[in-house]
C-alpha cells in the first residue's frame, strides 16, 4: 500500500470527524484522498502546530472528534508539543503521526536521525501510550507511509 | 502607581473575563508570572501552560475556530520566536489572535539580557502591520477589552504589551 492509499483507507474508516493536516505530504494526500472542503482544515504551516491547533479546536468543541495528521519532519519540529497533548487529555482528540522518514513536500529530504530514534524517546519520556496501534507496516521505495504511533486509537 | 501587582493582576484576569476569554496558553515571563498565577486559580479559564510560544498560537488558532475565546501570555523574546507562525496561520486565515506580552528592554527593566528585546520588539510588531497597546497605567487596564474586539472585528492579531511598572508595582 502506498503513501495515497494509506489515506484512502483512513478516509473510508472515517464518519463524522473534523480533520486538521500539517504542512506538507498529508495536506496533499488528505485533498487527493477525499477532495473534503466542508470538515477538512489544510492548516498547512507552521510545521509542527497541527495538532496544537487541533487540541484547542477539541478543546472549544468536545462533542466533536477531531483527527489530526502530522508527518515526522513536523514532529521533529515540535515534539514538546506531546507534554501539552497529555496535560490536555483530550478524549475527542486523535493524533496520526505519519512516519515516512523524509520531507515529503521538500523533495524526500531525509528527517533528522530519520526521525525514528528520536520520536520514539520523545514519546517514552512524554508517557505516551506508544504505539497503540499500528495500523499499516509496508514500504515501497521513497513513499513508505508507517503509522507508527496513535496516540487515541481509532474509535475510542 | 498606587495598585499592588497583586491587584493589578487581578484586574487583567477580571478584563479577561469580560472579554469572553476562556482558554489562556501561556509560557511564563517573570513580569507575567501574577498574571499567570491568577489566570490558573480562576475556574473561569482553561489555563494551559504550553511547551513552547508557537503552540499557543496554534492552540489559540484552532480554539478561535471551535468557537472558543482565547488569549495567549508570553514574554517579549517568546513573542519573537513566533513570527512565522502568525503571518502563516492568523494571517492567512484571517485568525484572530489576541496576546500579552511584556515591555521587556523598555525604561525600567534592569536585565541587560533583554537589549534586543529593547531594540527589536516594536519594530518587529511595526515591519508585520501588527497593531499594539502598550499598557503602563492600571488605569489603562481597562482598554484589554477594546484590543480585544479590535482582533475580532477585524479577523486579526494584535497584542497588549504590558510595562514593567505595571506589572511589578512602583519604579525600577
Amino acid at each position: 500500500m502506498n503513501y495515497l492509499d494509506c489515506f484512502r483507507a483512513l478516509a473510508r474508516r472515517r464518519t463524522d470527524q473534523l480533520v486538521v493536516t500539517s504542512a506538507g505530504n498529508s495536506s496533499q494526500a488528505w485533498w487527493a484522498a477525499t477532495h473534503d472542503t466542508e470538515a477538512s482544515f489544510y492548516l498547512d504551516a507552521s510545521m509542527g502546530l497541527s495538532t496544537m491547533f487541533a487540541s484547542g479546536l477539541a478543546l472549544a468543541r468536545p462533542e466533536l472528534k477531531i483527527w489530526a495528521f502530522m508527518g515526522d519532519g513536523a514532529f521533529c519540529m515540535n515534539p514538546g508539543m506531546l507534554m501539552v497533548e497529555r496535560q490536555m487529555n483530550l478524549p475527542n482528540l486523535t493524533h496520526f503521526l505519519v512516519s515516512n522518514r523524509v520531507y515529503g513536500a521538500t523533495s524526500n529530504g531525509a528527517v533528522l536521525g530519520r526521525g525514528a530514534e528520536a520520536r520514539a524517546t520523545a514519546l517514552r519520556r512524554t508517557g505516551t501510550e506508544i504505539p497503540l496501534r499500528t495500523l499499516h507496516r509496508s514500504s515501497n521505495r521513497l513513499r513508505c507511509l508507517r503509522i507508527s504511533a496513535v496516540i487515541r486509537s481509532l474509535g475510542s | 502607581m498606587n495598585d499592588k501587582p497583586s491587584e493589578v493582576s487581578k484586574r487583567i484576569a477580571d478584563e479577561l473575563a469580560a472579554c469572553g476569554v476562556r482558554l489562556v496558553a501561556s509560557l511564563p515571563d517573570n513580569w507575567l508570572t501574577g498574571v499567570i498565577d491568577a489566570v490558573d486559580r480562576d475556574d473561569r479559564f482553561v489555563h494551559i501552560p504550553v511547551n513552547r510560544e508557537e503552540s499557543a498560537i496554534g492552540l489559540c488558532s484552532g480554539a478561535y475556530m471551535g468557537a472558543m475565546g482565547c488569549a495567549a501570555l508570553m514574554g517579549a523574546s517568546g513573542f519573537m520566536t513566533v513570527i512565522y507562525a502568525i503571518t502563516k496561520i492568523n494571517y492567512t486565515y484571517e485568525i484572530p489572535l489576541f496576546l500579552l506580552l511584556t515591555l521587556r528592554g523598555g525604561v525600567g527593566d534592569h536585565h541587560k539580557h533583554h537589549a534586543s528585546n529593547s531594540l527589536y520588539l516594536r519594530p518587529v510588531l511595526d515591519a508585520i502591520n501588527m497593531p499594539y497597546q502598550i499598557i503602563g497605567e492600571p488605569g489603562d487596564i481597562s482598554a484589554i477589552s477594546r484590543c480585544y474586539r479590535h482582533t475580532r472585528t477585524f479577523s486579526r492579531p494584535m497584542a497588549v504589551v504590558f510595562t514593567r511598572d505595571l506589572l511589578r508595582g512602583g519604579r525600577a
